[in-house]
């Protein structure tokens, strides 16, 4: 049997995709409008264009572009049964997307090909899509980028496919984007969120008693496993490089210069989203590396996520997957809310809902989980829960 | 004819009930049980070559603590995995057949006819392994089972037969393992669930307590360490609890030992205090339920009470206190569930096997229930920068009224995509960490064509049936290749003989 690549249902529903650096966040800013005839003969006419994608509200939904196509063409025998769109970049070396579209799935009227209204696809012996109709998938900014910020040179490919793979039409369209970034820039800047991210939670865990073995044990196995992805040169270069922050932050906090709120300013300024939120789950990690979270680090850290701004969804879900371990062990007044993610100066009745829904979760998880030591984790976590909430 | 019974297989007491010659349930005694005729207490003993199972094995427990006996296994149904006891190893199934087989052999010998059709009640919380399992059980002993039935709803359908209940109601079901509350909307014998929820807390978990509060005050006051094997508390924790429920405070004997017999009270405030933590999770529950079913305290008509750990005052003050009003126990709230599974199994037994009366009573039952879960499956969720996630969707909703039919549709992730790994999941809550879902079900649809582009369709059908059969399809829209699994909540076999692909 021929061996399966990836074989996952895809998602088409785009909701989660989020722009994940704030640098993103930015509209791209497609210079020029592409909308080019891919072929006038006669009465044939074939457009295709490029456009940021509008959301619900009206506004320009960030990191997304989409690909309209109109025209009217005369159909040959046998129909065109794709359209395929390629965006090509000729710096990549490679087309950067493609995308197909199926005639016979539009008239099915397949809900999710993100057209807005069914194509009038073949209407007699002809082609023709009457109005702007969106095709495939949106694209996605992130990949369009090439090594380096800046202008980009890039070429819309749209073609008409026939059955047996033959190309019917075919033309290009060059059109200009203008990235702010490239992956080169984010290499750097994932760079810099990491280094940064470890003289964190190098920080964080010198501040109480001075950083444990366990700790930097912690710290060096989050490195290892955030280059992993990378290759031969690349890697042992990133990996050197975050050693080094390491030792150079254990200094740093034994001369006592590694201050907190200076690391807080500059991973605001400088970090990406998710490299704030990754700073956070690293102190998080660090934290409970030996064994033992205090109410003091786990206040330390849940104040820094707050000064981050860190989503407060994805704040509680790195503190359950690091700190559900915990439990189990004896734990003091202070350090049980913390461990809960709850302000115990709340008022009661606050509390008692917050207790109610941390309940709910940990209720399900205990009875979902097959492997027994979670399962145990999820128990204590649900006794934690009642005994607070036997207090209220 | 036969007779047609209802099972309660509770964590620690079971009961049957049958469909009378009239159309109504009638509980049936168990001439081997002398202390309540009506309960079976779920104990196993192997003796040797004798299996004891029920009053003489919980006996037998009682004075030989280390025993080859078992008892509360039922909360181990969701894994089946042995459990050894004074060097005899069972399997909870294995052991669950024990206590059915008793059941209906006394049931058979005490009625003089054979059993038809039955029907056993499970706890809301369980999860499809522990439901198929518990089926498993009573048909690894030849016991016809047509459907297995939440223990509230049970509750409720009995509750409803004998009194005319209307509006919104929340059932609140503390057994000996677990706790269930539902909330349903009842009209006369139209039962409409709204929600069920569930957790393993019950009777044995204050038993736990009682005994530790016991054990402590013994050391204090006799400075001696508690060892199982020296000191022998007078009578079961079970049975000081029981006291406690109606008096202030019990003196507890402890004998053996250098004292040789030392007598301690333990009172019933240090028994709340010392379970407050249960009851908070109680609590916790009846604000969940109510958040789900979209209740407030006024909507509520009444609150039953169902199982023995209801006898509890503080049971009733919490309940009193959140609901302003006194929660109604109706008849002997150990016998609701079996007694309404009965009327069930009336429902759900071949009509040949009724009698015109019986016909006639179980026509006016109407139930509708819901899904106890979510049910989703597993997708890749694109993130920007190329970043994915495995993430759970989800089909059909816990609280779905049942039947229902739900359809998604996903998207193949890569050029030249040959096959699609589809999977079925399951949880409680409306989780989208595949860390926390159960996947009940996993298969590869394909093989596709080589050379599809990207993002061909994929069409995802969940419908859930009546007869607590879910029906998954997984379709390429393209090709029209398909597979269809069948999970069944109320056959142990139909998952592994239900898949057909076209």
């Amino acid at each position: 049997m021929e061996l399966v690549a990836l074989i996952i249902i895809g998602f088409v529903i785009y909701l989660a995709l989020q722009p994940n650096d704030s640098s993103s966040g930015a509209i791209p800013s497609v210079r020029e409008r592409p909308e080019s005839a891919l072929r006038t003969d006669g009465e044939e006419s074939f457009f295709a264009r490029l456009e940021p994608a509008i959301g619900d509200d009206g506004k320009p939904i960030p990191g997304l572009l989409l690909v309209s196509v109109r025209g009217s063409i005369q159909a040959p025998d046998p129909t065109p049964a794709f359209l395929r769109v390629m965006i090509f970049d000729a710096e990549i070396g490679r087309e950067a997307l493609v995308f197909t579209q199926n005639a016979d799935q539009q008239a099915n009227d397949a809900p999710a090909f993100l057209c807005t209204r069914p194509i009038p696809y073949l209407v007699g012996n002809r082609i023709i899509i009457g109005s702007w109709a969106r095709v495939g998938i949106p694209v996605i900014i992130d990949s369009l980028m090439g090594p380096i910020g800046g202008k980009r040179e890039l070429r819309l490919d749209v073609q008409l496919i026939q059955a047996d793979g033959h190309i019917f039409w075919r033309t290009e369209v060059p059109f200009t984007a203008e990235l702010d970034f490239g992956y080169r820039d984010v290499d750097d800047r994932r760079t810099a969120n990491q280094a940064l991210s470890i003289q964190l939670a190098v920080a964080v865990a010198s501040a109480s008693d001075g950083i444990q073995d366990a700790e930097i044990d912690a710290i060096t196995t989050w490195i290892k496993k955030n280059v992993e992805g990378l290759e031969g040169e690349e890697r042992t270069k990133r990996k050197k490089a975050l050693i080094a922050s390491l030792r150079s932050a254990q200094q740093r906090s034994e001369a006592g210069t590694l201050q907190i709120s200076k690391l807080i300013t500059k991973l605001k300024n400088e970090g990406t989203r998710s490299g704030r939120m990754m700073a956070v789950e690293l102190c998080f990690t660090v934290m409970a590396a030996d064994g033992i979270a205090s109410a003091d680090e786990l206040e330390t850290v849940n104040k820094i996520a707050k000064r981050l701004e860190v989503d407060p969804q994805l704040l509680s879900a790195a503190r359950d997957k690091s700190l559900s371990g915990l439990s189990g062990g004896a734990v003091n007044a202070r350090d049980r809310y913390a461990i809960l993610g709850i302000d115990a100066s709340a008022d009661p009745a606050t509390i008692r809902t917050q207790l109610s829904a941390l309940y709910k979760k940990w209720s399900s998880r205990a009875t979902t989980l097959t492997d027994p030591a979670k399962r145990k984790e999820a128990e204590d976590m649900l006794r934690l829960i009642a005994e607070v909430r036997a207090e209220h | 004819m036969g007779i047609i019974v209802g099972i309660d297989l509770g964590t620690t007491n079971s009961n049957i009930a049958r469909l009378d010659d009239t159309g109504r349930p009638l509980m049936i005694e168990n001439p081997n049980s002398s202390e309540s005729p009506n309960i079976t207490p779920s104990v196993v003993v192997f003796d040797g070559e004798n299996i004891l199972v029920g009053d003489s094995a919980k006996e037998y427990l009682h004075i030989d603590k280390h025993g080859p006996g078992f008892e509360k296994w039922k909360l181990e149904m969701q894994h089946p995995l042995p459990i050894t006891a004074g060097g005899v190893s069972k399997t909870p199934i294995e052991l669950s057949s024990l206590v059915l087989k008793e059941l209906i052999s006394a049931a058979e010998k005490k009625t003089g006819q054979q059993v038809e059709s039955a029907v056993i009640t499970i706890p809301a919380k369980f999860e499809e392994e522990a439901r198929r399992n518990t089926i498993a059980a009573g048909e690894a002993i030849g016991l016809k089972i047509k459907d297995i039935i939440n223990e509230p709803t049970a509750a409720l359908l009995y509750y409803s037969l004998s009194h005319k209940i209307l509006g919104k109601v929340i059932v609140f079901d503390f057994g000996g393992g677990t706790l269930d509350i539902t909330a349903a909307e009842v009209n006369g014998q139209d039962i409409r669930v709204i929600c069920s929820n569930g957790d393993n807390v019950g009777g044995q978990d204050f038993d736990d307590i009682v005994e530790s509060l016991i054990v402590t005050a013994f050391e204090t006051e006799s400075k001696e360490k508690f060892d199982e094997d020296v000191h022998t508390l007078g009578a079961s924790p079970e049975m000081y609890k029981k006291r406690l429920s109606t008096k202030s405070e019990v003196q507890a004997q402890v004998t053996g030992g250098k004292a040789g017999r030392t007598v301690v009270t333990i009172t019933r405030e240090s028994f709340e205090k010392a379970t407050a933590m249960l009851m908070a999770k109680a609590a916790m529950m009846i604000e969940n339920t109510m958040t789900e079913a979209n209740l407030s305290i006024k909507d509520v008509s009444d609150v039953y009470l169902v199982g023995g750990s209801t006898r509890m005052p503080m049971v009733v003050a919490l309940l009193t206190e959140y609901f302003k009003k006194a929660p109604v126990a109706l008849v002997n709230p150990d016998e609701a569930v079996a007694l309404g599974a009965a009327l069930y199994a009336g429902l759900k037994a071949a009509p040949a096997l009724l009698n015109p009366a019986q016909r006639a009573a179980v026509q006016q039952v109407q139930l509708q229930e819901v899904a106890n879960h979510y049910y989703g499956t597993l997708s890749v969720s694109q993130l920007s920068g190329g970043q994915q996630a495995l993430r759970v969707s989800n089909v059909i909703a816990k609280n779905t009224p049942i039947p229902h039919t739900a359809e998604e549709t996903y998207y193949t992730m890569s050029e030249g995509q040959t096959a699609v790994l589809a999977r079925v999941t399951q949880s409680a809550t409306d989780e989208d960490d595949p860390d926390f879902v159960r996947i009940i079900w996993e298969g590869e649809l394909g093989p596709f064509p080589a050379g599809r582009p990207a993002g061909q369709p994929i069409l995802v059908r969940y419908s859930y049936d009546a007869n607590q059969v879910m029906h998954c399809t997984f379709t390429d829209v393209g090709t029209g290749i398909s597979k269809e699994v069948n999970l069944s909540f109320a056959d142990s076999k139909a998952a592994k003989g239900g898949i057909s692909v076209e």
